[in-house]
């Protein structure tokens, strides 16, 4: 057994995003005794094979995903705020100093012209939640097909956030992961950003995986956003989900419970599985972890053993409320046995639209980022949210 | 982590190879008879690749010869998606009598979902061929490469012959299929529905259908549109096609002096369901599709005065067809 010396966060120097720096993920890889992740045998051969291929997961970073990021604070609440991610004119929003607390971060090269500055309300937006445990990162590979495969790249925003207890977000009560608060949580912040939520909102498509995707499912179903035009449900049905809801505890069990590198957690998750691509996993896995101080090593940022009461109020009845949004609706799934009967019997009298992406697993829009953005894209032009 | 178990018992074929010479489409009617009672019973064992070969060349050359809007005479039973549940198909013909002694016009969807869509699609062939004029099998949306590559019939290819080849075979003869038929010139049956393209069956008469199901398109729209309570055209909610109101039906029958749009594609609970005032007619004999939805299946026998007679059924006794279960998926948050 074999891992690098334990790491000490260095604290970034250039902003004040404390969460994890680049300095720090870029220090090379050193092997050394008494591993706490399994994942590596000894042996000076593979010990050299494995500092080469740790070399090969470096972190990726957000800004070549996204044009900006900010920490946007609803009313009311408590701490540093969301941590959202945008391209397109909400980017312009989130440079308003009354919108997002602190410094909002812009690729610069990227930036739009003031007179689409002006054009922000008008611009459809699509809000994107994450699963259980994972990070708006997660959503950065897809994020940029989209905007490859957009016939007008302006023709659209996207946001991605971290739900409360997840990534960077830093809230009150970060623990509450109930369907409520979530869906409150989302109105919050859309509010903040585009203040009242009336008709003069941006036609809005709603789009979640998993835990997000059932958020998104309530959230839509709650009437409050009048100007809902499209929800896209990636990867969970209530049937299925709630029939292995039983045997969740045990799959978190089975993880580690720490890794010295992010790198190494980089490797256990396309090792295991989890995730098959790899850029994938290099952009959103380091937000899905913290730096433990006391056990002086990465640990997973969201408890999500403890967040057991909440699962079942995730997925009850979301088939039904799925059914009873009366948008447009697109149900992405990584096989199509995944439907259940409420679903099956919709999916068979051409009530929505069911894509199956082949090749992927749970987490689809990681594993095939390209061709879940082909099926938004072509969804969103379909239904004319976007030219 | 997210592939799913079918715990089915093997079915995977090892029989001998043909010693049949093959290359030529020289299929005797002897030899399509000993397919057929291999094929046609409970026990039903799916085809040598060889002869699945020849059964696809053979068939091709009857559909081919078939017009798109291909005209059927009554007496005749017309029956929706089958979708793979080959023990229900065997139902459906106890229930509605056996070809060729019953005349049978099939509307498409006759893999994929079910767990034997090769006997389905193989057994409707050869009687395609053993009595060309007493039975006629229209083309799905699910008659498709890319169709197949994702609901099943590929995949069941695979387990049971280990290879594509049938795969291939079947969606090679899939691309000849008619794609509507006219029943004594008063009633259009197809798989999906009209097109916002299509206003005569002489436009439909006109399609080069002998590719892949396009994406978008008449042809497209004629195996994938719904029927809708909104009227005029419509974004099909599916992806495909479109929705057509009561008014483009009304309009449809008018212009082409028809009496009624008899289509499947859709489930329906009592296996057939009126729409737009008896305009349009919808036909699944699926029971209890994808063994879940509880719905039952129906047939329309039309007799020799074009009196229609709706025939339901439910699931057969399951005796024979493997239990299926499903593994969940190991992560789900």
């Amino acid at each position: 057994m074999s891992r690098p010396p334990p790491l000490k966060p260095i604290r970034s120097v250039d902003e004040s995003d404390s969460n994890f720096s680049k300095s720090r993920l870029l220090q090379p890889v050193v092997e050394e005794e008494n591993s706490q992740d399994n994942v590596f045998t000894s042996g000076t051969h593979i010990l050299e094979e494995n500092k080469q291929r740790l070399k090969e997961l470096s972190p990726l970073s957000w800004n070549d995903f996204f044009e900006t990021r900010a920490f946007v604070l609803p009313e009311n609440y408590k701490g540093r705020g969301f941590r959202v991610y945008a391209v397109g004119s909400l980017t312009e929003l989130l440079t308003d100093s009354t919108v997002s607390l602190g410094t909002c971060e812009r690729v610069t090269s990227n930036s739009h012209s003031s007179t689409q500055a002006v054009s922000y309300k008008k611009q459809p937006l699509l809000m994107l939640f994450h699963g259980g445990g994972y990070s708006a990162l997660s959503f950065g590979l897809l994020v940029k097909y989209m905007m490859q495969k957009l016939p007008s790249p302006e023709s659209l925003s996207i946001l991605a956030f971290d739900a409360r207890g997840h990534g960077e977000t830093d809230v009150e009560n970060e623990h509450n992961l109930s369907a409520e608060q979530q869906v409150e949580d989302a109105l919050g912040l859309l509010q903040s950003i585009y203040g009242k939520l009336d008709t003069e909102l941006p036609p809005v498509v709603l789009a979640g995986h998993s835990m997000g995707g059932a958020i998104a499912v309530r959230l839509g179903a709650s009437g409050k956003i009048p100007t809902l035009c499209g929800l896209i449900v990636i990867d969970v049905v209530e049937g299925t989900a709630m029939a292995s809801l039983p045997h969740m505890q045990s799959v978190l069990l089975k993880r580690p419970k720490s890794f010295s590198s992010i790198e190494r957690a980089i490797l256990h998750t396309l090792e295991s599985g989890q995730t098959k691509s790899k850029d994938s996993c290099r952009l959103s896995l380091p937000s899905q972890l913290k730096w433990d101080e006391v056990k002086d090593c990465y640990c997973w940022r969201t408890r999500l053993e403890e967040s057991e009461c909440y699962w079942k109020g995730w997925f009850e009845n979301l088939s039904s409320l799925f059914l009873e949004v009366s948008v447009p609706k697109l149900l992405i799934l990584a096989g199509q046995d995944r439907l259940d009967k409420p679903l099956t019997i919709a999916q068979m009298q051409g009530r929505f639209q069911l894509s199956v992406v082949r090749d992927s697993g749970h987490n689809l829009h990681e594993d095939q980022p390209e061709a879940t953005a082909q099926i938004f894209v072509e969804f969103l032009r379909r239904h004319t949210i976007v030219d | 982590m997210t592939t799913l178990d079918y715990n089915i018992p093997s079915t995977t074929f090892t029989g001998p190879p043909s010693n049949l010479h093959t290359g030529t489409i020289k299929l005797e009617n002897e030899e399509v008879e000993r397919y057929l009672s291999q094929l046609l019973t409970e026990s039903c064992k799916p085809l040598a690749e060889e002869d699945v070969k020849k059964l696809c060349d053979k068939a091709r050359e009857f559909f081919i010869e078939e017009s798109n809007v291909q005209p059927v005479s009554c007496p005749v039973t017309v029956c929706g998606d089958i979708h793979g549940q080959f023990h229900d198909l065997l139902e459906l013909f106890k229930i509605g009598g056996n070809c060729p002694e019953t005349n049978y016009l099939f509307l498409g969807d006759y893999v994929d979902r079910g767990y034997y869509s090769v006997e389905a699609v193989t057994a409707l062939v050869c009687l395609k061929i053993r009595y060309p004029h007493r039975i006629t099998i229209l083309r799905g949306n699910h008659e498709s490469r890319q169709i197949t590559q994702v609901y099943g019939f590929y995949d069941e290819c695979l387990r049971k012959y280990g290879n594509a080849n049938v795969w291939k075979y079947f969606t090679d003869l899939f691309d000849y299929m008619p794609l509507t038929a006219l029943i004594e010139g008063t009633i259009f049956c197809l798989h999906g529905g009209l097109s916002p393209s299509i206003d005569t069956l002489d436009q439909v008469r006109a399609l080069d259908r002998v590719q892949e199901v396009p994406h978008e398109g008449p042809m497209c729209d004629l195996l994938w549109s719904d029927p809708d309570d909104r009227c005029g055209w419509g974004i099909s909610p599916r992806g495909a096609g479109y929705t057509f109101g009561q008014d483009i039906s009304e309009q449809f029958n008018r212009t082409n002096n028809l009496a009624l749009i008899a289509r499947a594609h859709q489930l329906v609970m009592e296996g057939y369901n009126w729409c737009h005032s008896q305009n349009v007619v919808t036909i699944f004999s699926a029971p209890n599709y994808c063994y879940r939805c509880g719905n039952q299946a129906g047939i329309m026998e039309l007799d020799e005065y074009q009196q229609y007679t709706f025939l339901q059924f439910d699931p057969a006794p399951r005796r024979g067809e493997a239990q299926v279960t499903r593994r969940t998926p190991d992560y789900f948050l």
